[in-house]
């Protein structure tokens, strides 16, 4: 009897549900690459399994054909925690969005990136409320008119970069919808990773908040307005890639131009693999159009694991006090009855 | 043949993308919801009207006879090539006409300033959410440079709409 894996394809990885995502959203690409990813693990289809919470993109459980759970607002990350320590072998995944885990679920994103819980976080960006049909969120940009701001937003955005790794995230990565081989290679990298990987997705609402992302995406403007982060290299960009990130007094980024009198050499480095946050700390708060965003992996470092952390603490409860008893434990201690 | 949902560039011909499976079939078939239609469809499908442009120092008066001649609501405002506003009807309504000597100023007083637009890729459903959110009759398209190479009122959406109706309700 054969004891090798079927080879998976991402044929495999599709539900019969139907796709209920408006035409030419974004979330399409990001659920196809997902699709193309997961096959290449190696890893049977039984074990995964993608949390989310309320929004646009949390419909996409449903849409894999894997174990899957559509939790309630802003909870996905305490859900998946939960998922991922009862199951230590499933590999979870948290479907989010920028209202779902910047707003609502603000403070349950914070713990489990600090945590450094073994599941891997995907923010689909669209700077906006789509389910709701168009209210800012707290990724729209200052002055963003919306049906919640009809004179425009006063409220300075977050950077969902900026607060993973202000939570000391290992694993912080950043692509966007319709660049699939990057998307791919991130969502790649991002499985890979042992500890909270998290990613951010720019991803375009086409219906409420159409060409947020076109200076990321297009062809023409992309190749100005980002750069794209590799491991020891340095920072170019440009058209024709002539531009580059320079670090200038006070530590401080600058683009320049390359030519005689400023050479690759003098250009920043990426080092994903530093434990100091502040390289990538400063690379997230580069924003577009005075800086070109980043995109790729911010940084990946090694760090202790919750859920494996917790799991030594059981075996060693075990080891010392040996099976506990469910009913005893109920029995114990000061009981009464209540007449 | 790019795939309107992922952006994947296909073989010509193929009936479902290779990249995200969705259906390259054309979608505006009778059959298809008015939701489907307008979120698929792009602003350029109905923009076919050039804009009629005038020049920000024009007087009010010029502006208005502009646009009697070419039977429009709206002109753009331009400075030179840049866009920076838009002079509708309702703005002679409500700005010029409560003081008639007004009529000999520039247009670029009676104007609204820095006017939402839209692109080419966007979707019918975006261009209909923004004239809801403005209270706006009128968009102008723009190219990637900001240049405006269309306009579409709400009449033109009104007209797509009622054809593609009338095809879903005959099946």
């Amino acid at each position: 009897m054969s004891t090798e894996l079927p080879v998976l394809t991402p044929k495999d990885f599709a539900s019969d549900q139907e796709l209920r995502w408006c035409p030419r959203c974004g979330d399409y690409s990001i659920l196809a690459q997902m699709k193309k990813v997961l096959p290449e693990l190696g890893i049977p289809k039984e074990k995964f399994c993608f949390v989310s919470g309320i929004g646009c993109s949390s419909r996409f459980p449903y849409y894999m054909n894997t174990y899957g759970f559509h939790g309630i607002h802003g909870r996905a990350p305490a859900i998946a925690t939960a998922v991922k320590l009862a199951n230590p072998d499933l590999h979870v995944w948290v479907i989010t969005g920028d209202g779902d885990s910047l707003s609502i679920g603000g403070n349950h994103l914070m713990h489990v990136i600090r945590r450094n819980v073994d599941l891997n976080i995907i923010l689909f960006n669209n700077r906006i409320y789509g389910l709701t049909k168009g209210q800012y969120s707290p990724t729209s940009p200052l002055g963003a008119r919306t049906k919640s701001t009809p004179y425009g937003s006063v409220d300075n955005p977050l950077s969902p970069l900026s607060v993973a790794i202000g939570c000391e995230a290992t694993f912080v990565a950043r692509s966007v919808d319709v660049d699939i081989k990057h998307l791919k290679m991130v969502l790649t990298r991002a499985a890979h990773h042992k500890g909270t990987s998290f990613v951010e997705v720019y991803q375009d609402c086409n219906i409420f908040n159409s060409g947020a992302f076109y200076y990321a995406s297009k062809k023409g403007e992309k190749e100005s307005n980002i750069v794209y982060l590799e491991h020891g290299k340095p920072l170019v960009f440009g058209k024709e890639r002539d531009k580059g990130i320079r670090i200038r007094e006070g530590n401080l980024p600058e683009v320049v131009t390359l030519g005689d009198s400023v050479h690759k050499d003098d250009l920043l480095f990426h080092d994903e693999k530093t434990e100091e946050p502040s390289l990538a700390f400063m690379l997230a708060r580069m924003r577009h159009p005075a800086f070109p965003e980043p995109m790729g992996v911010f940084r990946d470092v090694e760090r202790p694991v919750y859920n494996e952390g917790v799991e030594q603490q059981v075996q060693d409860a075990i080891a010392q006090n040996g099976e506990g008893d469910l009913v005893a434990l109920f029995n114990s201690g000061d009981t009464w009855a209540v007449t | 043949m790019i795939c309107p949902d992922c952006g994947h560039d296909n073989i010509e011909g193929v009936d479902s993308c290779e990249e995200c499976g969705q259906s390259m079939v054309v979608t505006d078939d009778a059959g298809n919801s008015l939701a489907e239609v307008i979120s698929r469809h792009k602003v350029s499908v109905i923009c076919e009207k050039a804009p009629i442009t005038v020049e920000s120092g024009v007087n009010v008066r010029a502006a208005i006879k502009l646009m009697v001649e070419n039977r429009i609501g709206c002109l753009l405002v331009m400075n030179g090539d840049d866009l920076v506003g838009v002079f509708t009807e309702r703005d002679v309504l409500n700005r010029v006409s409560s003081d008639l000597r007004q009529l000999d100023r520039p247009v670029a007083g009676f104007m609204t300033p820095t006017p939402e637009t839209v692109t080419r890729d966007d979707s019918i459903a975006y261009a209909l959410h923004c004239m809801d959110l403005g209270g706006y009759r009128h968009l102008p398209m723009v190219d990637s440079d900001s240049r405006p190479v269309g306009i579409i009122s709400s009449r033109d959406v009104m007209r797509f709409l009622c054809v593609r109706f009338a095809e879903i309700r005959s099946g």
